[in-house]
C-alpha cells in the first residue's frame, strides 16, 4: 500500500491479509532493493518457486522448468517472511521503505487507462475507498511497475540465453549472484 | 542505495545483532511516537515496561504513587520486538530509518558529549574503536537525542505531577502514553504542554 502524509503505514487495522493469502511474486529490481536495503542475502528470503503453468521465468539449467522469484513464506504462520507480528492482530511489514513494488501499489491496478481498486482484493469488498487513496503516487508506482517487469523479463532472457548457451546447470546462489550483478547494456 | 557510513554499514551486514536480542536502549518518547505514526500503532501495542530506580528522570509514577516505570520498546522472544530474523539466520531491523536514534548511531555512545563507542556494545564478532565512527554523523544525532531525551524527561517529569494530582482514578501506562501523543505533537508544532491549553 501506499501511505501518505506522516503516517505511511497506512491502515490501522490492517490486519495483513495480504502478506498472508499471496504468493508474492518479484522483480529482479525488488530484490536489489530488498538486498541492498537489509543486507540480506536474497537467498535469505526468495524461493524460486517452480508454477507448472508459468511460461516465463529463470532456468537453471537448459530447457528446464521456469522459475519465479517469490518471497519466502515462514513455515509457521505461511505468512510473508518480512512480516513483523507486533501485537495481537497488529502486524506491520519490517522492509516497508523497501518493499517491492507489488506490495507497494497493492490494492491498486490500472483499469483502462486509470488507477482503479484490484478485484477480488483479500482484505475484503469495499475496505478501500478509491477517493482516499493517494492516487498520484500510485500511478507513478504502477507505471514503475510496468517499466520494472519489462526490465526483468530482459534479465530473464539474459540468463536464459546463457544457460542454453553452456549447457550446465547453475545453482540458485549462482543466479542470485547474476542477479546482484547484472548490468544491462545501453539501449 | 543510500550513502551508509562505516559502523552503519558493518552493522547492517551483521547476522548476530546481538545489541538488538538485548533490547532498544535509550529510546525517548520521540522514537516511540514516531515508530507508533510509521506503523500506524498505538505505542502500547509496541512497549514494555520496567522497574526504575527511584532516581530515574525517566521513572513514570503509576498505581497512585506505588510503582515506577520506564517505558521501552517490547520484547519478543528474539529480543527487540522490531528485529526481523529469517529462517536462514540472517536478520535485520524492522524499523529501518525509523529506528530509535540511540539504534541508529549504535555503536556510538549517545549520551556522552564526544563520539566514542558504547562500552556495552556487546558483540561478540567484532571490537569497535573510535575509528570506525563518522564522527560528524554522530555529533548530530547524539545533539538529536539530547534534545529529545531533555523533551523526554520533561514530558515525564510533568506527567508524574498530573497524576499525583489526578481525581479520575490511578492513571495507567496507556493514559501516560496518550499525554506522550499529545506532548510531543505539541513539540513538533511549538503549541503549549496539553495541560496549559485553555479553551
Amino acid at each position: 500500500m501506499n501511505g501518505n502524509g506522516a503516517n505511511v503505514a497506512g491502515c490501522a487495522t490492517c490486519a495483513g491479509r495480504c502478506c498472508r493469502d499471496y504468493r508474492v511474486e518479484v522483480t529482479v529490481a525488488d530484490v536489489r532493493a530488498l538486498a541492498a536495503g537489509t543486507a540480506l542475502h536474497p537467498s535469505e528470503f526468495i524461493n524460486l518457486f517452480e508454477h507448472d503453468e508459468a511460461k516465463r521465468g529463470f532456468r537453471l539449467w537448459p530447457n528446464g522448468p521456469f522459475k519465479q522469484l517469490h518471497l519466502i513464506r515462514r513455515a509457521d504462520t505461511r505468512a510473508c517472511t518480512f512480516l513483523m507480528e507486533i501485537a495481537l492482530d497488529k502486524p506491520r511489514c519490517g522492509v516497508y521503505a523497501h518493499r517491492p513494488l507489488v506490495c507497494r501499489n497493492f490494492p491498486a491496478a490500472l483499469k483502462r487507462g486509470t488507477v482503479a481498486v484490484r478485484s477480488g482484493v483479500t482484505c475484503g469488498p469495499n475496505s478501500w475507498n478509491l477517493a482516499a487513496m493517494d492516487l498520484p503516487t500510485y500511478r507513478r508506482d504502477l507505471l514503475r511497475a510496468n517499466a520494472a517487469w519489462n526490465e526483468h523479463w530482459k534479465i530473464v532472457a539474459a540468463w536464459n540465453t546463457a544457460i542454453d548457451a553452456t549447457n550446465i546447470e547453475k545453482t540458485p546462489d549462482e543466479l542470485f549472484a547474476f542477479l546482484l550483478s547484472y548490468t544491462p547494456e545501453p539501449s | 542505495m543510500e550513502d551508509l557510513t562505516v559502523a552503519r554499514a558493518r552493522w547492517l551486514a551483521c547476522r548476530a545483532k546481538s545489541c538488538c536480542s538485548r533490547g532498544a536502549k535509550n529510546v525517548t518518547g520521540a522514537d516511540i511516537v514516531r515508530i507508533a505514526r510509521t506503523l500506524a500503532l498505538e505505542p502500547w501495542h509496541f512497549t514494555q515496561t520496567a522497574p526504575a530506580a527511584a532516581d530515574d528522570p525517566a521513572g513514570i509514577v503509576l498505581d497512585a504513587g506505588r510503582r515506577r516505570v520506564t517505558l521501552t520498546l517490547a520484547n519478543a522472544v528474539q529480543g527487540c520486538v522490531f528485529l526481523l530474523r529469517t529462517g536462514g539466520g540472517g536478520s535485520c531491523c524492522g524499523l529501518g530509518d525509523f529506528a530509535p536514534v540511540s539504534c541508529q548511531v549504535f555503536p556510538a555512545d549517545p549520551t556522552v558529549d564526544e563520539p566514542a563507542v558504547r562500552a556495552d556494545a556487546g558483540c561478540q564478532c567484532r571490537e569497535w574503536t573510535n575509528d570506525d565512527l563518522d564522527r560528524d554523523v554522530v555529533a548530530e544525532s547524539s545533539r538529536t537525542w539530547t534534545a529529545d531525551q531533555a523533551h523526554w524527561h520533561e514530558v515525564v517529569r510533568r506527567w508524574n505531577v498530573l497524576a499525583a494530582n489526578t481525581r479520575a482514578g490511578p492513571p495507567d501506562i496507556e493514559d501516560f502514553q496518550r499525554y506522550l501523543l499529545e506532548a510531543q505533537a505539541a513539540r513538533e508544532i511549538g503549541a503549549a504542554w496539553p495541560e496549559e491549553v485553555r479553551a
